[in-house]
């Protein structure tokens, strides 16, 4: 039996909203996954790809990365693949900041080929490894295909492999692929994605789960463990707040009101705030977004609070003037037909802060 | 609808009459023959004042004939309320004018005074001066200005033309008076809190009146009155100051004149967001007519060249050949581009006269210069397209083009005959 625990994704220097502090959060995220693999003390750590979120990454980053494989090195051997974003534009792979880990002798990587495959013995099985990089579609099924059999254990990890379930030959004993942010585990197929370590776009990977794949292979058949890998910062979502047909005070109640009963469990939160539905557009115009962020952040004292707006406007009120360029004639016919009150005020507040005409 | 203008010493003008008929008329002069003065006594005689773009005019005394006390305009037209036959006739002196309103042939004016015979017209046309001029003028240089703009910039310039800018010049205002009333309230909350700070070092009242009665004890025991009388003097001031404190704090400057100045600004608010809404709501109202209208106007002359003409909600513009094709406007000919925006233009004041107004419309429209700026080969179309606007019962063009001549059903032109001298005028049917 060998056992394999896989992560991928780590997105070191990626920061959302560009916050800096998610920088910090992205570290903390890998080295949080790295330990919680560690704990299971698995015979291989693989991460499938997309270390950085750069592929010229800060010296933090790049010292931090040497710092966490070089303290795994002894006690497991440690894969590290190269995603889509550790690759300078046009899969300059000499270039590619994973190959400074490799070359540090902390990991293995496919050096400056996209396809490297490796034979191990663990507990006293041969097990072949298969390691592809990120490359193009053509070029990962050309390889994925000449793969030969073997008698051995084989393992095949990959940054991405687009429609897995066609492409994939059924002999291999385990599949590990990255690129995708959300969990993905197929026992009968053998196949795991863990999804990414931190939370890199909340868009995508809002409601999706992010675990640790720990996997025992065997000839005989695997066993799978997961354990849930939350991002270090909390992230609150408010969603499902439909503001259709309101005015612009209601609507700010709302949200207010969902604020409110939010109760964040860590301190300093990213609170994202999904509004939905439709409205005209003097309601748009005059919600005030500022004013809620300023409310937001003084109830819950967020890293950030956010407000998406998502309601699309219908255009002008259906309000029919009866004589457009006549403006007290149109503020009559506007107030009478929403049924604004304050009218005769109105009418005398426009002759005493325009004057007359003859000015 | 204009029936005729009489000027005597009115700028160039000595004693001169106009006679305008339903229908198309053209006023062709070379530059400075006096063609927009013309256009200046009609909006004078309506609404006692002139707007031009570019030049200000500083006083009434400008419109007088050079050398002479004082100038006269009378104008008949016909009120598109009752279409009866009015006759206004003002007369501009240095300082004043005066105003008298006749109804067709009777000799007592109806009404009488500039701001009676004013009020009177605005109602019996139905619409005010900013109305009226965006009714219908299209003033020199808009078509030009229009093929000149990209989409964006003009819907902007739509906006003015189709006078729904007067919305954002008062929102404007609005905006300054409640810039205004906050420095108001704040001065007054200044006031009142260096007052409240001076009422807190002062004694109270009841202090004072303790440190009476202990002078009064004082002297019932010392009996040193002269001693005595500097601290009453003192005490007395302090008292004076103390009442006046309170008197001040309580005065209704500060109390009511906050209050009413708050409810005053929560209805500019009110009237700022008013001001603001409104004319989005006007031009989505309008821009159906518009679009039909332009699209008319358009096919009207281009019909034998192009299938259809449409305008999106960005006031884009697309043509489509005969063939069912689109046609880029760029593709499309010099000519083709400027009829484009000579037809939205128009377009924008027969549809402001027929879907803008609650009474019927004025029936005129006035070109200025419709061709300025463009050559022969791009102003090809132009008297045809003048010709087609049948839409409106009178058409008045100002020009210096020759080539209108023939569209026109009444041709009045003026030849300069220099300097402070009347221009020889020249009417043709």
């Amino acid at each position: 039996m060998v056992r394999v625990a896989h992560i991928s994704d780590s997105h070191l220097g990626c920061s959302q909203f560009q916050l800096v502090e998610r920088k910090e959060d992205a570290r903390k995220c890998l080295e949080k996954a790295v330990n919680m693999a560690m704990r299971h003390s698995p015979d291989i750590l693989v991460h499938t790809g997309d270390l950085f979120d750069n592929p010229y990454p800060s010296w933090d980053d790049a010292n931090f990365t040497l710092d966490l494989f070089k303290k795994v090195n002894e006690k497991v051997y440690s894969i590290v693949l190269q995603g889509n974003h550790d690759l300078p534009y046009g899969y300059r792979r000499t270039q590619s900041p994973v190959l400074a880990l490799q070359n540090a002798g902390f990991i293995t990587s496919t050096g400056s080929e996209t396809y490297l495959s490796k034979t191990e013995v663990f507990d006293g099985k041969s097990v072949d490894i298969h390691m592809v990089s990120w490359t193009r579609p053509r070029e990962l099924q050309g390889i994925i295909d000449y793969i030969p059999l073997s008698d051995n254990i084989s393992l095949l990890f990959a940054h991405d492999i687009p429609s897995p379930r066609d492409l994939v030959p059924s002999h291999f004993d385990y599949v590990g692929i990255g690129h995708k942010h959300n969990f993905w585990l197929d026992e009968d197929l053998d196949l795991g994605r863990p999804g990414s370590t931190c939370i890199v776009d909340w868009r995508r990977e809002q409601g999706g789960k992010k675990k640790l794949i720990i996997a025992d292979v065997s000839s005989t058949g695997n066993e799978y463990t997961t354990e849930t890998l939350n991002d270090v910062r909390e992230f609150k979502y408010l969603t499902g707040i439909n503001i259709t047909g309101m005015g612009p005070t209601e609507a700010e109640e709302i949200m207010r009101n969902r604020l409110e009963s939010l109760s964040p469990r860590k301190t300093k939160p990213i609170i994202i705030m999904e509004v939905d539905g439709t409205i005209d557009s003097e309601t748009e115009n005059e919600l005030n977004r500022a004013d809620l962020l300023r409310y937001g952040e003084d109830l819950l004292k967020p890293l950030f609070f956010h407000i998406e707006p998502m309601w699309s406007s219908l255009g002008p009120r259906a309000i029919k003037l009866t004589e457009p360029l006549n403006m007290a004639r149109s503020i009559e016919d506007y107030v009478k037909q929403t049924g604004e009150g304050n009218l005769i005020e109105l009418l005398a507040g426009l002759e005493k802060f325009i004057g007359s005409e003859a000015e | 609808m204009i029936q005729k203008i009489a000027l005597k010493d009115f700028k160039v003008f000595h004693n001169q009459t106009f006679e305008l008929t339903p229908g198309t008329t053209s006023i062709v002069g070379p530059n400075g023959s006096g063609k927009t003065s013309i256009l200046e006594a009609i909006e004078f005689a309506l609404f006692r004042q002139i707007t031009r773009k570019e030049k200000t005019i500083k006083g009434v005394e400008e419109l007088i004939r050079h050398g002479r006390k004082k100038a006269t305009i009378e104008l008949e037209f016909v009120a598109p309320k009752n279409r009866r036959l009015y006759r206004v006739v003002r007369m501009i002196n240095p300082q004043r004018t005066s105003a008298d309103l006749y109804l067709e042939k009777r000799t007592e004016p109806i009404e009488s005074g500039a701001k009676r015979v004013d009020t009177e017209i605005i109602s019996l046309l139905g619409m005010d001066r900013h109305a009226f001029a965006a009714l219908t003028y299209v003033r020199q240089g808009e078509i030009d200005l229009l093929s000149r703009l990209s989409p964006k910039d003009r819907q902007e310039n739509l906006y003015d033309m189709m006078g729904l800018g007067v919305y954002s010049k008062t929102e404007s205002k609005v905006q300054k008076a409640l810039r205004e009333m906050k420095r108001e309230i704040e001065s007054i909350d200044e006031s009142r809190a260096r007052l409240t700070e001076i009422q807190d070092r002062l004694p109270t009242e009841n202090e004072v009146d303790n440190a009476f009665t202990s002078l009064d004890a004082l002297r019932a025991g010392v009996g040193n009155e002269d001693g005595i009388k500097p601290l009453e003097t003192l005490l007395m001031k302090v008292k004076e100051s103390v009442a006046k404190v309170q008197e001040e704090l309580a005065s209704s400057d500060l109390t009511d004149k906050k209050d009413e100045l708050e409810e005053d600004t929560n209805i500019a608010n009110h009237l700022k967001q008013l001001l603001s809404s409104i004319p989005g709501v006007a031009e989505e109202q309008l821009r159906p007519h518009i679009r039909h209208e332009a699209r008319a106007i358009f096919l009207r002359i281009f019909g034998d060249r192009y299938s259809d003409f449409m305008i999106d909600d960005g006031y884009d513009v697309a043509l489509y050949n005969l063939h069912g094709n689109r046609v880029s406007l760029r593709a499309a000919s010099g000519g083709e581009d400027v009829c484009v925006n000579f037809a939205l233009r128009v377009a924008v004041n027969t549809a402001l006269q027929k879907y803008s107004i609650a009474g019927s419309p004025p029936g005129v429209i006035i070109l200025d210069e419709p061709g300025a700026g463009l050559d022969a080969q791009r102003r090809r179309w132009l008297p045809e397209a003048v010709q087609g606007l049948d839409s409106v019962e009178q058409v008045i063009v100002v020009t210096h083009m020759e080539e209108l001549k023939e569209s026109a059903d009444r041709v009045i032109s003026l030849t300069p005959q220099g300097k402070g001298r009347q221009p020889l005028v020249d009417v043709s049917e």
